[in-house]
């Protein structure tokens, strides 16, 4: 080894150009892969952190029949509810029972969600997305998640409603006043089957949420109970699409009137015809028992796993409880609960890898090309080993160590120089002054950090694009026949 | 017994369809300790048979025995082994490992072999027998210098010493003078004749130059691929 050694070494150091290139190419795969890695990593941990611990909870639970799995998309499509209803989480009883029995679970909040107008006697333009929920279980779940800044959070089987600053900001622009805590605001709403329902509901306070993503700038809490009556939660999930025919003919005229024009006419309009669809479904009584409400009725319930247990096993051990009882409910990482700001994150570690990947084929490529050159300038001296009783493997081996040694020294100084600049950048910290990105990597300043992890996978990395750029110069160094040393030029 | 035995050996290129016979029936017997000089024309088929010899090409028809044993029968890695263990070559253009020093080059076929297992008794024993040969061919002034530093000359008294270092019975040298001046040239077969008397190392060499064939023991001229003459001087 030691005369392999000293020959790798000295062909790195009499065709200088060739190593540097070599070397150059993986040293800057090298900060590519550490700094990009710890960058993404850092933001998707941080995305993680924050949507867990403040929206999204570790795992979502939701009706298997349940389409989208996102807090926010289900809001949203609620907007679409009469065309296919948003089930409820079946035997919801029996699933608060199992977690509540669990040891690796830290808490849980079952919600309700559905999306609306808010107005104020008749004036009012915000487009809301509420988070109907159980006040103790919320307030349990997520206790550090809001900036109260008036008023209280919801009392236990307290009607009522949080309203975020936009919503209040916007309510008050039309209203030209403050509005005070106690007054009734409106919630204009449609139900699962497409019904219009118009809901009076208190302010009980008005908050921020501590971490802003884009989504949840729409966001309003309220009690469950006031989305079980906006959505049409009824006792049974099937009670609520008990309408008759004759219900149904205005509901679809509504609807016509309702989607299909501009924002502005859009508000317009649903007020118009929520007054008049009051007027037209006439019978009371059937609205009461439509409004009449199921306490069990929940669209989701995140739940938190305690530190250090994995969730991993938590799935698994829901998904038996569930296919046990013959429960019809799914269960999700947080990820699909978290909605399309958190994906976009993970998407975008996605798109870097592949970049990754492109970027490695083509190192490799060229590498590969310099080392054939290389092969081919040594074509006498390979031969000559050859002649004086090298073998093939002698051969591979000493071409192998050479690639080995630029692509170990090129390593090592990406590593160093990457390192210093993530370690560097995390503790000065990189200011972010894009608002999109702001809410990508979830603050001003952002800390990127070192993990092992990523430098031994860039190692990984590295080694393999040495192996792969190294292994077709070597079959060509391998193959050069020994009489190639007899030969003249 | 014969230390190389040639028995009616053809060889054929391919040259694209047609095919070109550069060595057309040869039988002849190399005995151990021969200082044996095989001479021809350019294109009579001297380079096909050292190549041969070597284990390095194989004949298209009759069979080629080097030291017992039938190249035409080995793998690769037997005919590299049979190449390391009993035979040494000195080629035309010197072939020096550019990175190595004299020393290191001349050491280099050592380190080929399982040396780098070998104990510091063996290592102390094949440093001293590489200062002898670098003694041998008057070379150490010039040690520690690369083949870049030396001269034709010097770099095949390099080329010689490395062949020798492995203590081959049979040393190959295709043209060993055609890159030097005829006094070099001379000076070179001169010492691997001095070689030759002292260590009783068979010598096989190929070469145009009548003075260089006057120096040999054992001549045998070829022409377009047989031979025409096998002479044993002093036989
Ligand atoms: N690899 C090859 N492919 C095709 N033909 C070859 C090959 N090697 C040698 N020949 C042909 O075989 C014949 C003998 O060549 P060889 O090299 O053995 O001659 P030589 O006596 O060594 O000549 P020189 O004195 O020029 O070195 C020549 O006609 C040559 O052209
Ligand atoms: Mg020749």
């Amino acid at each position: 080894m030691p005369v392999l050694l000293k020959i790798a070494f000295r062909n790195l150091l009499q065709h200088k150009a060739k190593s540097l290139i070599i070397g150059l190419i993986l040293m800057v795969g090298m900060i590519i892969l550490v700094l990009g890695n710890s960058l993404v990593k850092t933001a998707t941990e941080g995305i993680k952190t924050t949507y867990t611990d403040n929206f999204s909870g570790d795992l979502i639970i939701t009706a298997s029949a349940n389409r989208s799995l996102s807090l926010f998309s289900i809001s949203q499509e609620a907007m679409n509810g009469f065309a296919e209803p948003i089930p409820n989480v079946p035997d919801f009883q029996k699933i608060e029972e199992y977690l509540l029995g669990q040891e690796n679970m830290a808490g849980f909040s079952p919600q309700a969600a559905t999306y609306g107008l808010l107005s104020k006697d008749g004036l009012g333009r915000a487009i809301t997305l509420l988070f109907g929920v159980d006040p103790t279980r919320y307030a349990a779940m997520f206790p550090d998640n809001l900036n109260l800044l008036d008023g209280a959070f919801l009392q236990p089987g307290e009607e009522g409603i949080l309203l975020n600053e936009r919503g209040r900001a916007s309510l008050e622009k039309n209203l030209g006043r403050p509005l005070a805590l106690g007054e009734q605001v409106q919630i204009t709403s449609t139900t699962s089957t497409g019904a219009i329902k118009v809901r009076d509901v208190t302010v009980r306070g008005f908050f921020a949420f501590k971490e802003v993503t884009g989504e949840l700038n729409a966001v309003n809490i309220v009690d469950v109970d006031t989305v079980r009556g906006l959505y049409g939660m009824t006792v049974g999930a099937d009670a609520g699409v008990a309408l008759t025919e004759e219900d149904t003919k205005y509901i679809e005229f509504d609807i016509d009137s309702l989607f299909g024009s501009t924002a502005e006419a859009e508000e317009i309009e649903i007020q118009e015809s929520a007054a008049d669809y009051d007027n037209l479904l006439g019978d009371l009584s059937q609205r009461e028992q439509l409004s009449k409400t199921d306490s069990g009725a929940y669209h989701y319930v995140l739940v938190d796993v305690k530190e250090g247990s994995s969730e991993a096993a938590a799935i698994r051990e829901l998904e038996r409880f569930f296919s046990d009882n013959g429960i019809e409910a799914r269960v999700a990482p947080w990820l699909e609960g978290a909605g399309a700001n958190a994906k976009m994150v993970y998407n975008i570690k996605t798109i870097f890898e592949i970049v990754i990947l492109a970027i490695a084929i083509v190192a490799a490529i060229i590498i590969m090309n310099t080392l054939v050159i290389s092969v081919s300038e040594r074509i006498p001296e390979i031969g000559t080993i050859r002649a004086l009783g090298g073998t093939k493997s002698f051969i591979m081996r000493m071409i192998g160590l050479e690639t080995l040694v630029i692509a170990l020294t090129a390593g090592a100084l990406g590593v160093i120089i990457s390192a210093a600049a993530v370690l560097i950048s995390g503790s000065v910290g990189i200011p972010i002054t894009n608002e999109y990105l702001k809410a990508l990597t979830g603050g001003a300043i952002f800390y990127p950090a070192l993990h092992l992890d990523t430098i031994l996978a860039a190692f990984g990395m590295i080694a393999g694009i040495g192996i792969l750029s190294a292994a077709y110069p070597v079959a060509i160094a391998v193959a050069i026949p020994p009489v190639t040393a007899m030969r003249n030029e | 017994m014969a230390i190389v035995t040639l028995d009616n050996v053809k060889k054929n290129y391919m040259l694209g369809t047609t095919q070109v016979p550069a060595v057309r029936g040869v039988s002849f017997e190399i005995e151990k300790g021969d200082f044996i000089s095989i001479a021809g024309p350019s294109g009579s088929g001297k380079s096909t048979i050292l190549n041969m010899i070597g284990c390095m090409d194989t004949p298209s028809e009759g069979t080629v025995i080097v030291n017992g044993k039938d190249i035409s029968q080995l793998n690769d890695y037997q005919t590299t082994m049979l190449r390391h263990e009993t035979i040494g070559f000195i080629f035309q253009s010197f072939n020096l490992i550019p990175v190595l020093n004299v020393y290191e080059n001349i050491e280099f076929p050592l380190l080929l072999g399982k040396a780098g297992t070998k104990s510091s008794e063996i290592k102390k024993q094949n440093k001293e027998w590489i200062e002898y040969l670098i003694a041998e061919v008057g070379l150490e002034r010039w040690i520690h210098h690369k083949s870049n530093e030396l001269s034709g000359g010097q770099r095949q008294r390099v080329a010689i010493a490395r062949a020798l270092v492995t203590k081959p019975t049979i040393v190959l040298a295709d043209e060993p003078t055609a890159n030097l001046d005829s006094k070099t040239g001379e000076e070179v077969i001169e010492l691997m004749k001095k070689i030759n008397h002292e260590m009783d190392t068979t010598f096989i060499f190929s070469t145009h130059d009548a003075t260089v064939v006057g120096i040999a023991d054992h001549v045998i001229r070829l022409k377009d691929g047989l031979i025409t003459e096998n002479i044993r001087k002093g036989a």
